[in-house]
């Protein structure tokens, strides 16, 4: 693989991890957020 | 009114794999633990990037077959007594529940397997020879250490301490070691492995059927 | 459903697709060519990694001091994020060691003692999991806290003493980067952007926190389905 391909799949780790991990917080907060008002 | 074998099976391990994803505690504790095995062995032994090459493969599998027994025993440690006859109660088929159990334990031993694999890959610079044989060895090691683990679990029951059921699984596991490690060496030096392999499947049939014929003794003599 | 976009969250996109740009559109290094782009996602990861671990101490004496729940969340909630950095900055890590060195992974001093963070950050976590009643919870992570980064001073000074007397031979290796004016404001960029995207994880995880603190709060304690029940005991009828 050249160098670019290596630089694209850092960036594509990167970014793409960032992106899951803030979905996965703005699904959890959801969620708690119904099971709270539904108290 | 009791449902079917497969449903009671497929019922009690969709529990413990739904409980493993809530407590976390393959992924989260367990994995862990395997990894930090893999990464101290070098700082021990000398950063010689040869001899790691060389006892790289070994100790992945020397990781996950004495640090695999902890996942086999994270179940058995849920399981208490009253939840374990409340089941028999419910008329639960005890051979149900043992093949239910091994086969979350085998799913979940899977998964820690996968993970640490890219691991010790990483840590000790393995060079894998013939993927896809290794691919298949890593499901026949996970359901023979689930059986094995999950058969120890039942015979141990009530008088588990921490330390001993991995002591009756581990002599248990010398043909596993010695298949795997030896299936891997033998597709570097393309020596014929279909031998080893063939031993590992022998090793899961022959679990599969004594967890099957003492899944009821057993559970009768713990009540 | 309420869809809240702080400020902070628009100026972590703002900054970190800036970061993205710089990163893709800066003149290549001189030793290290394109490769060198890496360092625009690894070293911002690594810099997070110490510093979410430095408020999570901050959070863990602070609460122990103030017991004061909130510094527990933030603690806890800047383990969690620190875990994903420290992540982040191994496996971009390695996606640039594959290339620059041959390998994978080396035993040098930083790296070691990143993994070795890696893992206590794991520890702290689980440790959490495993304590439902919150402010043992949050006592214990804190005294872990603690404990864990009195450790770290001692790590890191064994392993680096390790290293010195082991010298590795030398490998072919490039040589240290030259980074020109135009690099290195993107390297700066590229540390801001991260920092501010930390920021707004870590305001988003305290959220979440204080959501979780006020629906344990209110559930109070729920026993495991199955553990308050017992078989009848039959064994008087038999043996009697």
């Amino acid at each position: 693989m050249d160098d670019w391909g290596w630089v694209i799949a850092a960036m594509a780790a990167t970014y793409g991890s960032l992106a899951a991990y803030w979905w996965s917080l703005a699904r959890r907060t959801e969620a708690a957020q119904r099971r709270l008002e539904g108290l | 009114m009791a449902a079917g074998f497969w449903a009671q099976a497929a019922a009690i391990g969709g529990t413990e794999l739904r409980t493993e994803l809530r407590t976390g505690e393959v992924l989260l504790v367990t994995v862990p633990f395997g990894a930090v095995a893999l990464m101290l062995t070098p700082l021990a032994v000398g950063v010689d990037a040869p001899l790691l090459q060389r006892i790289g493969p070994g100790l992945y599998w020397v990781v996950v077959l004495l640090f695999g027994v902890l996942v086999t025993m994270r179940a058995s440690a849920a399981d208490t007594g009253p939840q374990r006859d409340l089941l028999a109660l419910l008329g639960v088929d005890p051979v149900a529940r043992f093949t239910g159990r091994a086969g979350a334990t085998a799913g979940l031993l899977l998964a820690f397997e996968a993970v640490l694999a890219p691991v010790a890959i990483a840590l000790y610079d393995i060079r894998v020879e013939g993927w896809p044989w290794v691919l298949a060895l890593l499901p026949l090691v996970a359901v023979g250490l689930g059986l094995v683990g999950t058969l120890a679990g039942a015979i141990a029951a009530q008088q588990a301490s921490a330390a001993l059921v991995p002591l009756l699984v581990a002599p248990m596991a010398v043909p596993m070691l010695l298949a795997a490690t030896q299936v891997m060496d033998g597709l570097r030096v393309d020596a014929t492995i279909v031998g080893w392999l063939l031993l590992l499947v022998v090793m899961d049939l022959l679990l599969a059927v004594a967890g099957v014929l003492s899944a009821r003794p057993l559970q009768e003599a713990s009540g | 459903m309420k869809r809240t976009t702080h400020p902070l969250d628009i100026a972590a996109a703002g900054t970190l697709l800036a970061a993205l740009v710089t990163a893709l559109v800066v003149p290549p290094e001189v030793t290290q060519g394109d490769l060198a782009r890496i360092i625009f996602v690894h070293v911002p990861a690594a810099w997070l990694a110490y510093l979410a671990f430095i408020v999570t101490l901050v959070g863990s004496v602070a609460y122990l001091v103030r017991r004061n729940r909130r510094w527990d969340r933030v603690a806890a909630s800047s383990a969690e994020v620190g875990v994903y950095f420290t992540g982040l900055a191994l496996v971009t890590g390695s996606i640039w060691g594959k290339p620059t060195w041959g390998v994978w992974w080396t035993w040098d001093a930083r790296l070691v003692l990143t993994a070795v963070m890696f893992f206590v950050y794991l520890g702290y976590l689980a440790l959490r999991r495993g304590i439902t009643d919150p402010s043992a919870r949050a006592r214990r992570s804190a005294w872990f806290g603690v404990l864990a980064v009195v450790q770290i001073p001692l790590v890191h000074f064994s392993v680096v003493w390790w290293r010195t007397l082991h010298q590795p031979p030398t490998i072919l290796r490039p040589g240290p980067m030259q980074m020109d004016a135009a690099f290195r404001g993107g390297l700066v960029m590229a540390v801001v952007a991260f920092t501010v995207v930390y920021a707004a994880l870590l305001r988003r995880r305290i959220r979440l926190a204080r959501l979780e603190d006020a629906l344990e709060e209110r559930l109070g304690d729920v026993d495991v389905a199955g553990a308050d029940v017992a078989a009848p005991d039959l064994t008087e009828a038999f043996d009697g």
